[in-house]
């Protein structure tokens, strides 16, 4: 018997997807599947919805500074391990303008968007900077080792886990010559960051959360901002195409909740895990 | 004497190295393959004709092995050497698992690897006095520090590779635990890579001695005429350390007339052939994976 397939709900920006995109979140079948006649019709009126919209986005005033009662939360923001990186790659603390934020990220799982915001006071700063900037210590992680197979798997509970470092150096508690080899996990701590590429500021990071707080009617929220980052540093593969994004009527953060031109699908659901292993090979050569 | 075999020629494309194999204690599937190169390529009618030629002169000797004084102990004025190997890490878990230093004879030994790499194995005993025991432990029960290794590093694949030529390249351990001087929730994962000293070691089980590591210098010492030679010994070992996979048969083993390390040099029963050469990579990587449900 085959176990049924976990799935979440997910909006997806259809009038901004590529055919191919499209296909893959409404068809069962994947990127080359077949549309249902209907699916046709909610694809093609989205598209046609979109480009009845004016062309442009304004953007002015869309980044606001901190409040000066934030200054204490900003250098305790500055100290943190995990946020201090950001500050060091040129992010700083700032209120941005969600509603008017562009967005690249063909979809997003909304499944429990509600309950995540929902202790948010939406009309307390600090309240929205404890959501969208968070200092709270970095979960433990759970590991198992297989000794057979030489191999540590780590629980698979939270998508933010990731390599984070690399080691080789002389151990110190083997005979000499021993060398410990490895790598340091740790589960990145999430902040939302908005970033802007060629004068259009876009959310890098924090889409679940960013929804949650705009369905809630929050306009601007604290994040990490900054100007001109690298495409390349900003959009990861897989995202929507670059004429999209950067064209004349990119998608904004609300629009993933319009459902004149986006939908909901239901999604897999899935989780990162983090495999360490080792093998002993014997090569030609 | 005359070549029994006939040795196969190296496969112009592989990189290959010369070993000896014990023709004559070999079943027919595995003689066959080795000549073949471990390829298979059918044999040539000479080919085909040395392993009954092998067989039958192994047939043609005397039942039996004298093992009698096969091990002695070492001489008074190794005490020093011996202190010091009790003192060396690598040594150490050897002592614990019941092995002594003693000499043995290797002559009389008797052999379970139905093949055995030479090149080079003249060249590696080429400095030691014979006649010397302390010389002699130096190779076969070595004191010096072990090679560093330097792993090379694939930060796209996530992938440490460590690729030697030595064999005793091992994974010896796993460790876990907080990262030090690294932000709070760090945690380093990984395993412990050494290269493992080889010390000859030679144990009995059912009252037969068998070497069971340093072949290659010691074929290289059988070569060049030596007798007693420093090892570990212990008696009594469980019958699967020396009956394993890839090794000769018990029946060969424990039979009658069981190999001994010279025959490895008989050209009556034995014979060179070129394999595939082989390097250790030890391979430690990590990998991201998204996992659905």
């Amino acid at each position: 018997m085959i176990e049924p397939t976990l799935e979440q709900e997910a909006r997806v920006l259809l009038a901004w997807m590529s055919e191919p995109q499209a296909r893959a979140a409404l068809s069962a079948a994947g990127p080359h599947g077949v549309l249902a006649a209907e699916q046709e019709a909610l694809a093609a009126s989205a598209r046609g919805r979109l480009q009845a919209r004016p062309a442009g986005v304004d953007q002015g005033d869309l980044i606001l500074p901190l409040p000066g009662d934030m200054h204490d939360y900003s250098a305790r923001l500055k100290e943190d391990p995990g946020a201090g990186q950001c500050f060091d790659e040129g992010f700083t603390p700032a209120l941005v303008d969600l509603s008017r934020v562009c967005a690249f990220q063909p979809s997003v799982h909304v499944d429990n968007i509600s309950e995540r915001a929902k202790s948010v006071r939406i009309d307390d700063v600090r309240s929205l900077a404890e959501f969208t900037l968070p200092l709270d210590a970095p979960p433990e992680i759970t590991l198992q080792f297989d000794h057979d197979r030489l191999t540590f798997t780590t629980n698979p509970a939270n998508q933010n886990l990731h390599v984070v470092g690399a080691f080789s150096y002389p151990s110190g508690d083997g005979p000499p010559g021993t060398v410990n080899v490895g790598f340091q996990l740790r589960v990145i701590t999430s902040y939302v960051q908005v970033a802007s590429v060629q004068g259009r500021y876009f959310l890098r990071d924090g889409y679940h959360r960013c929804l949650g707080l705009i369905r809630r009617g929050v306009r601007y929220a604290p994040a990490l901002v900054r100007d001109d980052l690298p495409l390349a540093d900003l959009v990861p593969p897989g995202m929507l195409d670059f004429t999209i994004f950067m064209g004349d009527r990119p998608p904004v953060l609300p629009d993933y909740w319009d459902s004149s031109v986006s939908c909901s699908v239901q999604v897999p659901v899935s989780r990162n895990i983090v495999v360490i292993r080792a093998s002993e090979l014997s090569v030609a050569g | 004497m005359t070549e029994t075999a006939g040795a196969s020629t190296p496969h112009p494309s592989v990189l290959t190295r010369e070993a000896r194999v014990l023709l004559a204690w070999m079943s027919e599937s595995a003689a066959r393959f080795a000549l073949a190169g471990q390829t298979d390529r059918a044999l040539s009618a000479e080919q085909e004709a040395s392993i009954g030629r092998a067989r039958r002169s192994l047939q043609a000797r005397d039942a039996g092995i004298d093992q009698h004084g096969v091990v002695r102990e070492l001489p008074d004025d190794m005490r020093d050497y011996v202190a010091e190997l009790q003192s060396n890490p690598q040594a150490q878990p050897y002592f614990a698992d019941g092995y002594r230093p003693a000499l043995v004879d290797l002559p009389r030994v008797c052999a379970y690897q139905p093949k055995i790499f030479t090149a080079h194995a003249a060249e590696r005993v080429a400095g030691v006095e014979p006649d010397s025991v302390r010389s002699l432990a130096e190779i076969t029960l070595p004191l010096g520090a072990p090679r560093g290794l330097t792993p090379q590093y694939d930060r796209e694949r996530h992938a440490f590779t460590t690729n030697l030529a030595n064999p005793n390249l091992r994974i010896v351990g796993a460790f876990s635990g907080p990262a030090d001087s690294a932000p709070p929730g760090t945690v380093n994962l990984g395993f412990q890579v050494r290269l493992v000293e080889s010390f000859v070691k030679v144990a009995s089980t059912q009252g037969r001695y068998f070497l069971l590591d340093g072949y290659h210098r010691c074929l290289g010492l059988v070569q060049r005429g030596v007798r007693y030679v420093p090892s570990f010994v212990r008696e009594d070992v469980s019958l699967s350390t020396v009956i394993r996979p890839n090794m000769l048969p018990y029946e060969v083993c424990m039979g009658d007339r069981p190999p001994a390390l010279p025959d490895y040099w008989d050209s009556t029963v034995s014979c060179s052939i070129w394999l595939p050469a082989t390097r250790r990579a030890i391979v430690v990587q990590a990998t991201e994976i998204s996992v659905v449900g």
